[in-house]
């Protein structure tokens, strides 16, 4: 038996990186998306959360006022962009950091991105050092 | 002027050609060669005897008397004659009034008086009622008679072949008339002897205004060139026919074309000459130019399917001549636009903006609309509105049309009056074919952007998954245990799965775009084939019940077996995506005629009427593609449509009572 913790959620670490986890809502409407960053992160010792629309990603940010917010733009209901325009006019939810992580790669939907207050833009694929290390900047946590 | 005077002016110009003419010493040799008929009308016995005789003996002509005026009468009414002779002093009647009766009977008879009376007044008398000659009863009389009757008949003969020759010429002058070809004759020089009515028209002048003139001064230096070569090899072999089109300039100062015809006719009194047969085809050199044009414009199309169709419309302006043209534009829900051109910005005074034309189009849904008078053209429609106070006076409308759909119109514009002639809609056809090559090319760009947009953003989804645990797995494969291990390696497998998907299904579509969708058929059992497509959804994960129902001894098809998997599973696939978590599909085989029918049931949302047909067209889902909570890329149904009807088969949707849908499909 490989050291780790067996019963555990699938990648939490006995050794993760960070010793005081912070917790991040990650908003994707692929499940197998969410899932896929949950492991990454979940290895570094952050504590994740998913939601699988914009509007179910909004109400769970609003109820858990995570220190980090991991959001889609391309969703069905709502999408990133107007998440992260409610979340920041919300005076509860604004001083949460928001980090799109999407496949739109062009300039002007990085650009509108980070002019609704977004803290970061990241394109996938991305390795998942990238998006760890942009959440630790953010919160502070580096 | 009328026609006949203008001929016969021209008759006179026209040098004499026949050879033949009649003169009267030619006549006179006619008559006396025989054959003449006469008839004497005398009472005294001795002098008929005598005249008969001197006539018989001289012109051998057959001679009938009469001795009295009811005789003389009774002869003229049976028989022909050729001459009579009259004498004066009849028993039963004036010779004068009989000579009188006779012009009247027949003008042309030629009468000569034979009479004892020498007196003047009579002599004028008859000449006043028309004799042809007077003979003295004397001792001339022989030979006088002879001289006077020969020369009469000569003269009667002559006048009577005159009247034939007029005759004739009239007509023929008439025929040219009535031709419609422009009729000339020239010298070898080139000097016009004759011109018809319609060659005035041609050049623009009174016909008889070309005679004496020379053509070649009508001729540019290069045709002239041509025409005078062409004259020479008619010349010099006469009877052999040449032709040449050539462009003529008119009095006043324009162009016209003309295919001559000629032919050149040698004499042998006279110098040869040239007839020359003309048609007008001023408006199909000009169709000619423009189609050439046309056909150069099409050939410099280039690169940009904008820059065509900006140029297409730009020379379209210029080969029909007109002084606006608009062509409004707009296909698959794109935005419609205008593309404009006009000779002076003032032609856009009436409509304000080229963009005008979209508020109020012209409506012509099949069929090209020509207005050949703008100002009488009933209703107010904007744009006729438009075009009356930009002062343009015709237009023409052309519909544009793609797959059987209009996406646009071309609208054409004159400043002046024209003619929209058959040849000018056609023009116009050719103009908007070219626009809907370009807009095809343009919207198979556009596909060919989304396409690769959309392929290039799916894929990114699962590489991501596959990246992200690959990385995880490899910086921290110590610190997991073996069971996270394989759950990773488990993910990482069904991305690399979702992945294979996601490219099989771009490559199918590459395929079927390429016309490449071979469909090679062998015998398959449709019951296996479901029973695997259903495992394979099972083998994905799927969590829903799928029923199958196959009608018993439904056995085996001729069809690519392969494929139609393929197509079962995307079918499938849709009633799974589209499916409340709990409920069933059902999937049922029967047989349809010698066909196959095959129908998969769901209780999902169900497809609105409106998007039934659209259902199967590439990346429907376009506008919901990039959102995963529905997995795929919206090729699924395409792919599955287009294997179907490469089988022969159809396919559709139609809801399900109770909710839901059904997708069936048939096989022949």
């Amino acid at each position: 038996m490989s050291p780790g913790v067996p019963q555990g959620k699938l990648g939490e670490l006995a050794e993760p990186r960070f010793k005081n986890p912070f917790r991040v809502v990650v908003v994707d409407d692929d499940p197998e998306m969410v899932k896929a960053i949950e492991v990454m992160l979940r290895i570094a010792g952050i504590d994740v959360k998913g939601a699988f629309s914009g509007v179910a990603g909004y109400m769970l940010a609003r109820r858990e006022l995570p220190d980090a917010i991991v959001l889609d733009i391309m969703m069905p209901d709502i999408d990133g962009y107007e998440v992260c325009r409610k979340l920041k006019l919300n005076p509860n939810t604004s001083h949460i950091p928001v980090i799109f992580v999407t496949a739109r790669t062009g300039q002007e939907h990085i650009e509108r991105g980070l002019s609704l207050g977004a803290q970061g833009y990241i394109t996938k694929p991305f390795k998942p050092d990238e998006l760890i290390d942009k959440l630790a900047e953010v919160t502070g946590s580096s | 002027m009328s026609a006949w005077k203008t001929t016969h002016e021209h008759s006179l110009k026209i040098k004499t050609f026949d050879a033949a003419v009649p003169t009267v010493d030619r006549c006179l040799t006619s008559v006396r060669a025989g054959g003449m008929r006469v008839l004497v009308i005398e009472d005294e016995k001795a002098t008929s005897f005598l005249i008969r005789k001197l006539l018989e003996m001289e012109f051998s002509a057959t001679v009938e008397v009469a001795a009295d005026w009811a005789g003389a009468k009774k002869s003229l009414l049976a028989g022909t004659f050729d001459v009579v002779t009259l004498d004066l002093m009849l028993p039963d009647g004036n010779g004068l009034e009989l000579l009188s009766e006779i012009k009247a009977m027949d003008s042309h008879l030629p009468v000569v008086v034979v009479t004892g009376e020498g007196n003047e007044q009579a002599c004028l008398a008859a000449f006043q009622r028309g004799m042809a000659g007077y003979v003295i009863k004397n001792g001339q009389m022989p030979s006088r008679l002879i001289e006077v009757v020969g020369n009469a008949a000569a003269a009667a003969a002559l006048e009577s072949s005159e009247r034939a020759r007029v005759g004739s010429e009239k007509y023929y002058r008439s025929l040219i008339d009535q031709s419609l070809d422009v009729i000339l004759v020239v010298t070898p020089a080139g000097t016009i002897t004759f011109a018809s009515p319609v060659a005035g028209v041609f050049f623009g002048c009174d016909a008889l205004d070309l005679v004496d003139r020379n053509i070649f001064d009508f001729l540019p230096e290069e045709d002239s060139g041509r025409l005078l070569e062409e004259l020479s090899n008619l010349l010099v072999q006469p009877g052999t026919v040449g032709s040449a089109q050539l462009q003529v300039r008119r009095s006043d100062g324009g162009f016209r074309d003309i295919e001559a015809l000629g032919k050149a006719f040698a004499r042998e009194s006279d110098e040869p000459y040239v007839v020359i047969n003309g048609r007008d085809i001023t408006e199909r050199k000009r169709m000619e130019r423009s189609l050439a044009e046309l056909n150069e414009c099409f050939l410099s199309l280039g690169a940009s399917t904008r820059g065509n169709i900006d140029m297409i419309v730009a020379r379209g302006l210029h080969i029909l001549q007109g002084v606006l043209i608009v062509y409004t534009r707009g296909h698959r829900g794109e935005r419609q636009s205008c593309v404009s051109c006009a000779a002076h910005p003032d032609h856009f005074l009436g409509f304000g903006y080229s963009e005008a034309f979209l508020v109020n189009p012209i409506e012509c849904h099949e069929a090209p609309l020509p207005i050949e008078d703008i100002s009488g053209f009933p209703g107010g429609n904007g744009i006729v509105a438009g075009a009356r106070k930009a002062e343009l006076e015709s237009m023409l409308v052309y519909p544009v049309t793609m797959d059987g759909e209009m996406t646009g119109r071309l609208y054409l514009f004159y400043d002046k009056r024209v003619k929209i002639s058959k040849e000018r809609i056609e023009m116009m056809g050719m103009l908007t074919r070219a626009l809907v090559i370009e807009e095809e090319r343009l919207a198979h760009e556009q596909d060919l952007k989304d396409f690769i947009a959309i392929a290039s953003h799916e894929l990114r989804h699962p590489i991501t998954v596959i990246k992200g645990y690959a990385m995880t797995l490899e910086q921290h494969n110590s610190e997991l245990s073996e069971e996270h291990r394989a759950q990773i390696l488990g993910n990482i497998n069904k991305g690399a799965d979702r992945l294979t998907r996601l490219v099989t299904e771009l490559l199918d579509t590459s395929n079927i775009e390429h016309g490449g969708l071979e469909v090679f058929r062998r015998e398959a059992n449709i019951e296996t084939l479901i029973n695997r497509a259903v495992g394979q959804m099972y083998a994905r994960g799927v969590k829903y019940e799928i029923d199958v129902y196959v009608e018993k001894g439904l056995g085996s098809r001729l069809a690519d077996p392969v494929k139609l998997m393929i197509a079962m599973v995307h079918i499938i696939e849709n009633a799974v995506n589209y499916s409340p978590a709990g409920t069933g599909i059902r999937v049922m085989a029967c047989a349809d005629g010698a066909g196959l029918k095959v129908s998969v049931l769901d209780r999902g949302r169900g497809v609105p009427l409106a998007e039934r047909s659209q259902i199967f067209n590439r990346f429907y889902r376009a506008d919901d593609v990039e959102h995963h909570s529905v997995p795929g890329i919206g090729l699924g149904l395409y792919i599955a449509k287009n294997i179907i009807e490469g089988h022969g088969g159809e396919i559709w949707c139609e809801p399900r009572e109770g909710g839901g849908s059904i997708f069936s499909f048939t096989l022949p």
